[in-house]
């Protein structure tokens, strides 16, 4: 609409009114109080509690027989180390599916979780149930008189 | 009249002239009209909101005696419920009254959506709803957690390992609902607080906005086949038609409660609620509460990324169910589609439920 064409009531009327500019002023306002307060909230929210605990265990070799497993605590989560017939595997005892503690079955040889069925070979890798990955590994070493597990 | 009764009637219309709270219940509940086919079945809404009510009341009480901390809390709940004056009763009363919660707000639910209640104009009453229905789940699941027995250490657990399958930012919503990245005391103060404060004001107010679109809306009339209102069904006053079947109900419903308590107060106890937490110990053949057996059947079946899938489908499925079936018709005869989704929806349920049960 050109300008000769509109109401002498709306040719008076400014473009930017001052409704308008308080509206802008109360609304930017508005967003930066709750960015002011929101900030803060979210960052209290998102703390989350540091893991704690030593990164190396060592125990005595002669606690494993062949076959034998072991479970020790790495930094809050527990491991699990079986003595084989060629030396010793580390896993971790933490089930990959939702986070239960495998169980060492030493008649089978297998890792087996409580919670839904899953199962894993002495490496930790998938033998059955739903779990998709296989255990995490963790490195171990063994001398004559102790085996070292550190977390990777 | 006596002196006395003189005195406590002038006390009442001193109050009521101040404030008009009598007149304001009489408009309530005698100027308030249902259909006379509202039987016993449509109290369940009521009877969930009263034991909420219920758990309100023992939850404030139980908290008097209960340690908020994960190395004390099982050693409180034990101190409760063995030497604290009818702290069994109050702390038992809590447990099993939140089962009765999820099943009278189950049927409730059932009742509803076979009624095509959530049908113009009560869309927002059944979502509102449908919150309230999840919001009750989430609370008998933070309330479980707190005894931090090893149930609650190990269905914590998997839950929140579940999250960790979310695409993109499974492993920070994992992280932010334990506290950090294992299960311990940053989660038991998270369940502390969803639990004693977060969820039940939000269930306050959806409860009050939900009875406040009732109360607009009314209650819906029995549906007749081929037709899409109830016609004309005649309508009774709130009280005391209405009140005498909630009194039924809820009485019925305290009955249950208190016989469960009475009689048989380990009726949904398992082995692992009575023994306190252990971190690196997951006993053989954990199971959770009966109403989340079947979440963990379909755990069990399906691998962990979705896991949950199915069960978010559908929940979101049925809160957006007003919005997929537009159709005005009500009665179940006319909405087959729905019908047979809801029966399928009640089977899968029942049969999860009677797997982990069983096996």
């Amino acid at each position: 609409m050109s300008p000769d064409e509109m109401d002498p009531a709306e040719q008076r009327r400014p473009i930017v009114d001052r409704r308008r500019v308080l509206r802008l002023i109360m609304s930017g306002a508005t967003v930066g109080t709750a960015a002011m307060l929101g900030l803060p909230v979210a960052g209290y929210l998102s703390a989350l509690e540091e893991v704690k605990g030593t990164r190396e265990v060592d125990f005595d070799s002669a606690e494993l027989g062949p076959w034998d497993a072991k479970l020790v605590i790495l930094r809050g989560r527990p491991v699990s180390v079986v003595r084989t017939d060629d030396g010793y595997s580390a896993v971790s005892a933490v089930c990959t599916h939702l986070g239960c503690i495998v169980k060492w079955k030493k008649g089978r040889r297998q890792f087996f979780c409580p919670c839904h069925g899953g199962r894993f070979d002495v490496h930790g890798r998938v033998l059955g149930g739903p779990a998709r990955r296989p255990l995490d590994p963790v490195e171990v070493e063994a001398s004559a008189e102790k085996v070292v597990v550190r977390e990777v | 009249m006596s002196e006395k009764s003189r005195r406590s009637s002038d006390a009442v219309h001193h109050s009521e002239a101040r404030d008009g709270l009598r007149a304001l219940l009489g408009r309530r509940l005698r100027h308030h009209v249902l259909p006379a086919s509202a039987n016993h079945v449509f109290s369940l809404g009521g009877v969930a909101a009263f034991l909420f009510v219920v758990q309100l009341v023992t939850g404030a009480m139980l908290l008097l005696h209960y340690t908020a901390d994960p190395e004390q809390a099982f050693d409180s709940v034990r101190r409760i419920m063995r030497e604290v004056p009818y702290g069994w009763l109050i702390r038992l009363v809590h447990v099993y009254g939140a089962h009765l919660m999820v099943i009278a707000v189950l049927i409730h639910f059932f009742h509803v959506a076979l009624r095509g209640s959530y049908k113009q104009p009560r869309e927002l009453t059944w979502m509102v709803g449908c919150l309230l229905f999840a919001l009750t789940l989430g609370a008998a699941l933070s309330g479980y957690i707190l005894p931090w027995t090893q149930i609650s250490f190990w269905a914590t657990t998997t839950v929140t390992a579940s999250l960790e399958s979310v695409p993109f930012v499974g492993r920070e919503l994992m992280s932010l609902a334990r506290g950090g990245e294992l299960v311990g005391a940053a989660t038991f103060r998270r369940a502390f607080a969803a639990h004693v404060t977060l969820i039940p004001l939000a269930m306050l107010v959806l409860i009050a906005l939900h009875l406040a679109l009732i109360q607009r809306n009314g209650l819906s009339a029995a549906p007749r086949r081929g037709h899409t209102t109830g016609g004309d069904e005649a309508l009774v006053p709130l009280y005391p038609n209405f009140v005498i079947k909630y009194a039924i109900l809820i009485t019925s419903s305290l009955i249950v409660l208190f016989m469960l308590v009475f009689f048989a107060p380990g009726t949904f106890a398992t082995p692992e609620s009575l023994v306190p937490a252990d971190p690196f110990n997951t006993p053989a053949q954990i199971r959770p509460e009966w109403y989340f057996l079947w979440v963990n059947e379909l755990a069990i079946l399906l691998p962990a990324r979705v896991a949950y899938a199915p069960q978010i489908a559908v929940l979101g499925l049925l809160f957006v169910l007003p919005f997929l079936d537009r159709s005005a018709q009500r009665h179940p005869l006319d909405r087959p589609w729905v019908m047979g989704g809801l029966i399928l929806v009640a089977l899968a349920l029942i049969s999860l439920t009677l797997m982990g049960l069983l096996t």
